[in-house]
């Protein structure tokens, strides 16, 4: 899967948890600075991702997926290791 | 903290905050110590709710099958609590999200309706609980939920 289809599948879903446009998803800003955001997001979001792209993400993985620019290169690496 | 292998005597007032007429568990029918928990609810045509749902076709609403699962799924989570001596009694368990749930079979006065869940992963106090509820064996509905907490008033 390309890079740049997964980060728009990772947009859709920010952009779903958070009802905006996916356009308004930041490639780079900390989910902690969304307002919503706290453990039990970051719980959905996981989930979320392990739907779409078939993987299983262990919880120690969210500290290195704090924005959609992290969870895209977390992603590839989990896909590369399928 | 039961012994897993005394759950028929675990009363799950116990391990559930809610009360009449909000118990949708009777009894825990099995634990695993870090796995599954299975629970029942038999559905009585006593219950209020059939006067309205439905008129002369008394079925189970969907909404309280996913009640249903987030008290089995509640019991588990305390459980796991108690073991890992994480429980905390000014907390309540909270759905979070529901991730995904699908009915797949009406359940109707009469029947056993059986729920069993696992966690299949914890972030702080944070769960998500999987799980399949049965009727007679065959499975009436499923699906994944965010358990989170929220603090006791």
């Amino acid at each position: 899967m390309e890079t740049t289809e997964i980060k728009s599948k990772i947009r859709d879903i920010i952009a779903g948890m958070f009802d905006v446009k996916p356009s308004e998803v930041s490639d780079t800003k900390s989910f902690k600075d969304m307002a919503k955001y706290d453990s039990m997001r970051a719980l959905e979001f996981l989930a979320k991702l392990e739907n779409e792209f078939d993987v299983m993400i262990e919880p120690d993985f969210l500290q290195k997926m704090q924005s959609v620019e992290q969870s895209v290169q977390v992603i590839e690496e989990l896909l590369r290791a399928k | 903290m039961p012994n897993e292998s005394l759950t028929p005597e675990l009363n799950v007032t116990e391990y559930l905050k809610q009360r009449f007429p909000f118990l949708m568990v009777d009894r825990v029918l099995s634990w695993e110590k870090g796995g599954k928990l299975r629970a029942v609810k038999s559905v009585s045509v006593n219950e209020f709710y059939f006067q309205g749902h439905f008129p002369q076709y008394p079925m189970f609403p969907g909404v309280l099958t996913v009640e249903c699962f987030a008290q089995t799924a509640a019991i588990l989570v305390r459980l796991t609590e108690l073991t890992e001596g994480s429980a905390q009694e000014d907390l309540l368990d909270v759905i979070g999200t529901i991730l995904e749930f699908r009915f797949l079979k009406p359940v109707f006065p009469g029947d056993r309706l059986e729920t069993e869940v696992s966690i299949t992963k914890t972030v702080g106090k944070n769960r998500i609980v999987d799980g399949k509820c049965f009727v007679s064996g065959e499975e009436v509905a499923g699906g994944k939920l965010v358990f989170g907490k929220i603090q006791r008033p």
